[in-house]
């Protein structure tokens, strides 16, 4: 049925860039989800993953009349990954910690799982692993975070990411490299909570 | 562990992305045949991908939908012709902001570099205390009482620039004199009205305020009286008094617009004379009005911060407007620069979504 969901969707798109929020909200419901994995990686955190989501179904909203066809889950990932950026800066400019926030974390600030794991202890190494896997994104540096998400997470190409990111295909390529790299020997630390099959990283 | 270099580790990353030319693939497979090391990081590399990619789908913690449509944003017309008329008017306005501080700043320095001195010449306002001599001998002899003689030195004092030279003052105090004789006609409680009409809006507290003052000594030789009364009327006249100053300034007339009959008609020609007398006069030179009376500079301590105060307000002004100027000019070429660069964005997006 990808062709009818496809259709139902420009259907959609159409009836927003007409000004119908209803229709847009349909989309917004559509693609919560997406936005959402791909901002709190980004950020690293739900409460700035919120914000980030909320400023970029404003922006689509606003700017839904200059989407020209083409992939709208790709055209709302840069506006998504637009407005992380712009939640970045804002963080750097006040970084205001609340006082919660310097107590260590808690399994309170994980971000919801779906349903996938077979048992309890199942779920539980899952989100322990995620956890460290999200500190280790956590530690890159702003570019390489981005970088890394959109290609190893988000699954978005070379050029795609170089236009996401304002950047050269060369950049991108020496970005991920190193995030890569990064997360290699940062994942090395916590060795305990990898997978037998994914002990072999010495 | 072993080492990997930066650029090995680049050409592995692109190398599981399919990001290689033929070539530099082929020359790699070549060395991971028989490279270990390198063979090993590269497991490590699909490892940490594998890792990566089965992080699980988030579920968005609250729905998103917007409750109503957020306002968009104003966006200014990128037109060329909006781009050119907005880079006109920001260079205008910078320019017509920078001739402002560069003008007022000039003046503020030309007529005394020593501010003590600017001080002395605001405070010699009331060299009206001479002048005041003309209508209070003139008054002395029709019988006017000496309080309203005090007050029309006080409505002088703003009007008779401090650096009246003695011949100009004789001329000011002639035509004052002239001037009262129009109105003398009138009884004295129409005189009282008339200083208070002569006085601009904000000067008329002064005259107030100097009525009782000088009062008591307000006879012929009531120069003290006189003069303290000047003094407080000073930050109130100031921006007239200013006006006078420069040569340039032809809005005195408007300054006293709002005042008496006789000031408008009568005055032009010995301010004339006092505006000429101005440029010629070495700044340096304290006016011959100040040390003419003792007494004015013995009140001198007690005005001078009123003086200075006047002063500092008389140089703002003009700087003031420069730089709001200055500043509208800037803003509005922010406003175009981000224009410009919001436009280019948004060509650079349409050129990327095609």
């Amino acid at each position: 049925m990808p062709d009818t969901t496809n259709a139902d969707e420009q259907t959609l798109i159409q009836a927003a860039q007409r000004g119908s929020l209803k229709a847009f909200n349909v989309l917004v419901l559509r693609y919560q989800d997406v936005l959402y994995s791909l901002t709190y990686r980004i950020m690293g955190d739900a409460p700035s993953a919120s914000d980030a989501t909320q400023e970029a179904f404003i922006a689509a909203y606003r700017q839904i009349k200059s989407y020209r066809g083409g992939s709208f889950r790709a055209w709302l990932l840069r506006i998504a990954t637009n407005s992380s950026y712009d939640e970045l800066r804002r963080r750097k400019r006040r970084p205001a910690i609340a006082f919660e926030d310097l107590a260590p974390s808690d399994s309170d600030d994980e971000p919801p799982v779906p349903d996938s794991a077979a048992t309890p202890e199942q779920a539980l190494q899952d989100r322990e692993l995620n956890r460290a896997i999200q500190d280790c994104i956590n530690g890159l540096v702003e570019d390489q975070r981005v970088t890394l998400v959109l290609s190893d997470i988000e699954g978005l190409s070379y050029q795609e990411i170089a236009d996401h990111t304002n950047a050269q295909i060369g950049t991108v390529k020496s970005r991920l490299s190193r995030a890569r790299a990064s997360i290699r020997h940062c994942l090395q630390a916590v060795q305990e909570l990898l997978p037998g099959a994914y002990r072999l990283m010495q | 562990m072993a080492i990997v270099s930066e650029q090995d580790h680049e050409l592995l990353s692109a190398y599981v992305d399919g990001m290689l030319s033929e070539n530099e693939r082929l020359a790699l497979e070549a060395r991971l045949r028989s490279d270990e090391t390198l063979l090993r990081e590269l497991t490590a590399l699909y490892l940490t991908l594998a890792l990566l990619k089965q992080l699980p789908p988030l579920a968005a913690p609250r729905d998103f939908t917007l409750e109503a449509a957020p306002a968009r944003w104003l966006i200014f017309p990128a037109t060329p012709v909006f781009s050119a008329l907005s880079a006109a008017a920001a260079t205008f306005l910078v320019a017509i902001g920078l001739l402002f501080l560069l003008s007022s700043g000039g003046q503020q320095a030309a007529p005394s570099g020593d501010q003590a001195q600017v001080a002395q010449q605001i405070t010699a306002t009331p060299t009206l205390a001479q002048t005041a001599t003309g209508p209070e001998q003139f008054y002395a002899a029709t019988g006017t009482p000496a309080q309203e003689t005090a007050e029309i030195g006080v409505m002088i004092a703003p009007v008779e620039s401090s650096e009246t030279p003695p011949e100009a003052g004789a001329a000011a105090t002639a035509n004052l004199a002239a001037s009262t004789m129009a109105d003398e006609s009138a009884p004295a409680a129409a005189t009282e009205e008339a200083a208070i009409s002569i006085a601009a809006a904000p000067t008329q507290e002064a005259a107030r305020e100097s009525g009782p003052t000088g009062t008591p000594t307000a006879t012929v030789t009531s120069t003290e009286g006189t003069t303290s009364a000047a003094f407080e009327s000073a930050p109130a006249a100031l921006p007239s008094a200013t006006t006078e100053i420069r040569p340039e300034a032809d809005t005195s007339g408007d300054a006293f617009g709002g005042g008496g009959r006789s000031m408008t008609t009568e005055t032009p020609a010995a301010q004339l004379e006092i505006m000429q007398a101005l440029p010629s006069e070495t700044p340096t030179q304290p006016p011959t009005a100040t040390v003419t009376s003792t007494e004015t500079a013995s009140a001198a301590p007690t005005a001078s911060p009123a003086s200075a105060v006047a002063q500092n307000t008389g140089g703002l002004e003009p700087l003031l407007g420069g730089a709001l100027v200055l500043g509208g000019g800037l803003l509005l070429g922010i406003a175009f620069m981000t224009g410009v660069r919001s436009r280019e964005k948004r060509i650079r997006a349409r050129r990327q979504e095609r």
